[in-house]
């Protein structure tokens, strides 16, 4: 949303490293880490909860393709959620990711007609049991806040014509601690642009959704503003400047903007700084902040909503 | 504590009255005046005076001003100040007598028939421990990156003092964080210390004259940090004739001009000095994508002063310096301006009301600034944070008798702490930030201090120091709910109290001669912090913030104690002292686990409290005098901090923790033309934090840390070596060379390790360990002139 403190000083250090510095590799030793076991799991308006099972390796570990299920993945482990009313047992299904490439995910043994859907203002927890070790944490679902709408506009630097900023209005309600986290997608192959529903987009395109930034209402609380939203993209992948944050031109867009509870969103904040700050010489490590009580990762509710945005060419 | 303060007062008390007395049997009289520099009018602080066959003397203050009462009769008095001509004056003491020296730069040839018996031995002598004066002259042939001159860098080179890192003026004192080195420009407060995140010091070497560190045994005319202070003073200007000087060096350039506002009682003298960094670098960043980048910074120094008669002298000087980053994407719209810097301005009121009783009346202003400004498209944002302090303060030195000089005053500061303040806008609407929580106090601090010799062995230095603290409104402290939203709030109306913290610092030290080369000193010293910086990083950084203490953040309190034991040998021309020292901190202060910065929030909620401690022993062997001279340093050390919310309550070694600290200086002056420097420096390994394991999240690496600073990175060492050439001296115009070589072995010193991941997380990811260097051999030319 907007340049932070910690993002120039790379630059300088940038310029005085590429100017002078040198590095080479090197081999550290650490000592063997305690196992923990990692939890990454959601549970959106109206779709079942869906939890991802991992745990932490050394640091330097390889990864051996043919035991990577069984090395990064937790399995047969009880997972339960429930939402006060009712709990349900996830089950586990191996699923496909890329050519060969299989991940393991928990979620409702009925998929079709699943017990718990997520509801706004519900809370829901989350137990995991593996051998000796359990897991606990809640997360809640906040009510939606939906954007007001979406528009774009040419960047006035783009010579080639070629490029697209999308616009947006929202209208943040009066009550401070409202969180946002969202997802944008370029081209899905199927969404009714008429629907701010999710639920189909989701099912039909699964982990298609690129992640945008996180906000804090602390900056604009109870305020309606219109602010460029960049195009999302994975902390980890390379940025280039001249497409950063852009679309096409021709690009059908689908902007997924979730409230997420505070929990929810320090999880997000202090893992973006993590893995940001990583590289930063200036930074003292950040300690992510996890909810799941005798593990790591998250168990985070979304209330999410989708607009759709059609660029002519 | 309160009962070992009054029991100290009762010494200082009953030592004056008990001293007083043999003033009633012998008639006394007093022996003051000034010491200048003859060719410049600079005054000379430190230099000696001793009365010759006896040992007794005393040193001008920080203005130059001396005196002495002693009994009626001729004496022998001589005045020296290292690399100046000593004089020798026989005094009819009958009378009170002013006597006002200019004393003679010595040549070169003259140090070494140097006449023996006359050297200072105040290593061993003066009850001060820890104390180390720099004349910034001295500095200027040592070795340094790209050319530099540095007085900070240089104090890093003592026993005690640690580089904050790879070329940074930053610096830790005995296992103390920087925030606890009070840094004082002519009495002004330097929050600030560094330019290009630390790489270069504020102080541009051209307008200093002395620099002193106190870095244990800090007497009580000081106060307010735990861990040192360093005390620099600005050149006065030539009061004789008009000069300039300067120097073109790799990347900075200074001119300093300076003369007489009326012969022989008043000058000026004005320093300036810029970077060209930004140009130099233009070329390599073309195409890159740091092109669009643009940094420099300045730095402007000026002080002006006047002598209305013998008793009054009147002094400004002020500070200015800014540091300017730049950043404007070619492609697209975003622009981003940086500025940041320290100001500061001094007013001061030299006057004498009796030849031993001497006042100095202070008016300060100095403030900090840091501001972020970016734009792009429709979007603007302003982030800006600082810290602005007004201060008043009166000094007073008394020497009533051979055997004391008091030292009494009265400090008070108005400060205004404005944390990180955020504001923006998306076109017209305008995202208000919060209350940006501007935080303002009043500080305050009573001093008396008493240095008397008891007998000729035995002499004290005893004082205390009473400082008062009191954060006021305006002020909103909020309560907050479990998801850190405020539910309710006190309102204070200006002025009206909030918080207030008061303390009693007892500082003592002592010295025992054995004999003329040797003695052993301890010291025992308490202070209190009551302002605070937490630093996010090892370094100093212009984002870092100046907080107060409030109902949150209760005082650092520290106590230090330090024995040592001095010996001079070969007629002073080598000091040596061994100390040892033990360290005590109170409420320490570190971000808590999970900190991100954020602009709009009350800083103080994201700080944890705990303790520290610190404990070690530093050798220090110094060759004065002679063609070849320098010293050798060396610190063993461990510093520890425990907070209950960090490191699941174990404690942990310290940033600053260094185990081994060695420093070797030297100089050789050839002959007139050619002098040689060369540094060598070697410090244990860096503390700090690595991920111990990793997993992932969102399909992206992340790390789990490890206990905190368990990691050490490879020890650190370098070599520096430089050369000066003075062309043969021309009537009106000397201009010199200085070849510098740092990290002539180009040691690839770890400055931090990353790491980097390849392939893909799930299948064939491997990481790899990346330790980076920052500077390797780095040669320098720098021309300096004078006219």
């Amino acid at each position: 949303m907007m340049p932070t403190s910690h993002t120039y000083p790379l630059l300088i250090v940038g310029i005085v490293l590429c100017f002078t510095a040198c590095e080479r590799d090197i081999t550290v030793e650490l000592p063997q880490p305690e196992t923990k076991i990692v939890v990454e799991g959601r549970i959106e308006v109206d779709l079942p909860p869906v939890v991802i099972l991992t745990k932490n390796i050394p640091y330097f570990a390889a990864i051996n393709r043919d035991e990577m299920l069984d090395t990064l993945f937790v399995r047969d482990a009880e997972v339960y959620v429930s939402d006060g009313e009712q709990t349900v047992q996830l089950v586990e299904y191996i699923q496909e990711v890329g050519e060969g490439i299989e991940t393991i995910v928990y979620t409702d043994p009925n998929l079709l007609s699943p017990s718990i859907r997520g509801a706004p203002k519900k809370t829901y927890q989350l137990t995991v049991i593996k051998g000796s070790d359990t897991l606990r944490s809640t997360t809640y679902l906040p009510a939606r806040k939906p954007l007001d709408s979406l528009w774009y506009r040419q960047p006035e630097e783009d010579v080639d014509d070629e490029l697209v900023t999308l616009m947006c209005r929202y209208a943040d309600p009066d009550t401070l601690g409202d969180y946002i986290r969202y997802f944008t997608f370029r081209n899905p192959p199927t969404y009714d642009p008429n629907t701010t529903d999710c639920v189909p987009a989701y099912i039909n395109i699964i982990g298609s959704f690129k992640p945008g930034y996180i906000f804090d209402d602390r900056y604009y609380n109870g305020q309606t503003f219109d602010f460029p939203l960049d195009r999302g993209q994975q902390i980890d992948e390379p940025v280039d400047l001249d497409t950063y944050g852009y679309f096409l031109k021709g690009d059908t867009i689908v902007v997924k903007w979730c409230a997420i509870p505070k929990a929810h969103f320090d999880f997000w904040e202090t893992w973006e700084y993590s893995v940001i700050g990583f590289e930063n010489p200036f930074s003292a490590p950040t300690r992510i902040e996890s909810n799941i009580e005798n593990g790591l990762g998250i168990w985070g509710g979304y209330a999410c909503d989708c607009h759709s945005l059609v660029v002519p060419e | 504590m309160i009962a070992k303060t009054r029991h100290i007062l009762c010494i200082f008390i009953v030592a004056l009255f008990f001293d007083a007395l043999p003033l009633h049997a012998q008639q006394k009289f007093t022996l003051s005046g000034y010491l200048r520099d003859a060719t410049s009018g600079e005054t000379l602080i430190g230099a000696n005076i001793i009365v010759e066959g006896t040992g007794k003397g005393t040193v001008t203050n920080n203005y130059g001003f001396y005196s002495m009462t002693l009994p009626e009769g001729e004496y022998t008095i001589l005045f020296s100040y290292i690399g100046y001509e000593t004089i020798r004056r026989k005094v009819q003491l009958d009378q009170k007598v002013r006597l006002n020296l200019q004393l003679q730069v010595k040549s070169i040839e003259a140090d070494e028939i140097e006449i023996k018996g006359q050297r200072e031995d105040k290593n061993v002598e003066s009850t001060d421990m820890g104390r180390v004066d720099v004349p910034v002259e001295k500095i200027k042939t040592l070795p340094v990156v790209f050319g530099e001159p540095d007085i900070l860098k240089t104090i890093q080179l003592l026993p005690g003092v640690q580089s904050a890192g790879e070329g940074n003026a930053g610096f830790y004192v005995r296992g103390g964080g920087p925030d606890q080195n009070l840094v004082l420009l002519d009495e002004a407060v330097v929050y600030n210390t560094g330019h290009l995140f630390g790489f270069f010091s504020v102080f541009n070497a051209d307008a200093l004259k002395n620099t002193t560190l106190i870095k244990g045994g800090m007497p009580a005319n000081y106060g307010g940090r735990l861990s040192s202070v360093v005390d620099i003073t600005m050149k006065e200007g030539n009061n004789k004739q008009f000069k300039g000087s300067g120097g073109i060096g790799t990347i900075a350039s200074r001119l300093t001009v300076e003369g007489p506002l009326v012969k022989d009682k008043g000058s000026f003298m004005i320093s300036g000095r810029r970077t060209y960094i930004d140009i130099l670098l233009r070329p390599f960043i073309q195409g890159s994508s740091f092109e669009g980048t643009g940094y420099y910074f300045y730095d402007l120094n000026a002080k002006a002063n006047y002598k209305f008669s013998d008793k009054d002298r009147l002094y400004l000087s002020g500070y200015f310096g800014r540091d300017v980053f730049s950043f404007s994407s070619a492609s697209r719209q975003f622009k981003m301006n940086i500025p940041w810097g320290n100001s500061t301005g001094t007013l001061r009121w030299n006057h004498l009301f009796s030849d031993n009783l001497f006042m100095n009346v202070s008016a300060v202003y100095n403030d900090y600034n840091f501001e972020i400004g970016a734009q792009q498209d429709n979007f603007d944002f302003v982030m800006y944070s600082g810290v602005r302090d007004w201060n008043l303060k009166t000094d007073f030195t008394w020497f009533p008798h051979m055997q004391h000089t008091v030292k009494f005053g009265l400090d008070y500061t108005y400060h205004t702490f404005i944390p990180s303040s955020a504001s923006a806008s998306a076109g017209d609407t305008l995202l208000l930030p919060d209350d940006p929580n501007k935080k303002y106090a009043h500080e305050a601090a009573l001093y008396a201090l008493d240095e008397f010799e008891v007998t000729d062995r035995l002499k004290f230095n005893v004082g205390v120091r009473v400082p008062f603290f009191q954060q006021v409104g305006p002020y909103t402290e909020y309560e907050y709910d479990h998801l850190g939203r405020p539910t309710d709030s006190v309102v204070y109306g200006a002025g009206e109290p909030v918080q207030f913290y008061w303390g009693v610092e007892p500082r003592i030290s002592g010295r025992y001669r054995f004999n003329r080369q040797s003695s052993v000193k301890a010291s025992y010293t308490f202070t209190n912090q009551f302002i605070h910086l937490v630093a996010n990083s090892g370094t100093t950084l212009p984002t870092d913030i100046w907080v107060p203490s409030s109902a949150r953040v209760r005082p650092q309190r520290g106590a230090q104690y330090a024995l040592g034991y001095y010996h001079n040998f070969d007629d002073n021309t080598y000091e040596t002292s061994l100390e040892v020292f033990y360290r005590d901190m109170q409420n320490q202060i570190e971000f808590r686990d999970g900190y991100v910065p954020a602009a709009n929030r009350d800083i103080e909620r994201d700080f944890v409290f705990g303790e520290g401690r610190a404990y070690g022993a530093e050798v220090f062997i110094k060759k004065k005098y002679g063609k070849f001279n320098g010293w050798m340093g060396y610190t063993l050390s461990w510093t520890t901090r425990q907070f209950d919310d960090l490191n699941d309550g174990e404690p942990f070694p310290a940033t600053y923790d260094r185990r081994h600290d060695l420093s070797v200086v030297t100089m050789y002056n050839l002959n007139k033309r050619w002098t040689f420097g060369g540094t060598f420096v070697f410090a244990t390994g860096q503390a700090t934090t690595l991920p111990f394991s990793r997993y992932l999240v969102d399909g992206v690496v992340t790390g789990d840390y490890g206990s905190r600073n368990s990691f050490r990175m490879r020890p650190y060492h370098r070599l520096d070596l430089s050369a000066t050439l003075k062309p043969k001296k021309e009537k009106k115009f000397n201009s010199s060379w200085t070849f510098s070589i740092y990290n002539v072995y180009s040691r690839m010193n770890p400055y931090f390790i990353y790491f980097e991941t390849e392939g893909d997380p799930l299948t064939d990811l491997t990481v790899t360990a990346k330790e980076v260097a920052l500077f390797p051999i780095i040669p320098s030319v720098t021309w300096n002139f004078e006219f």
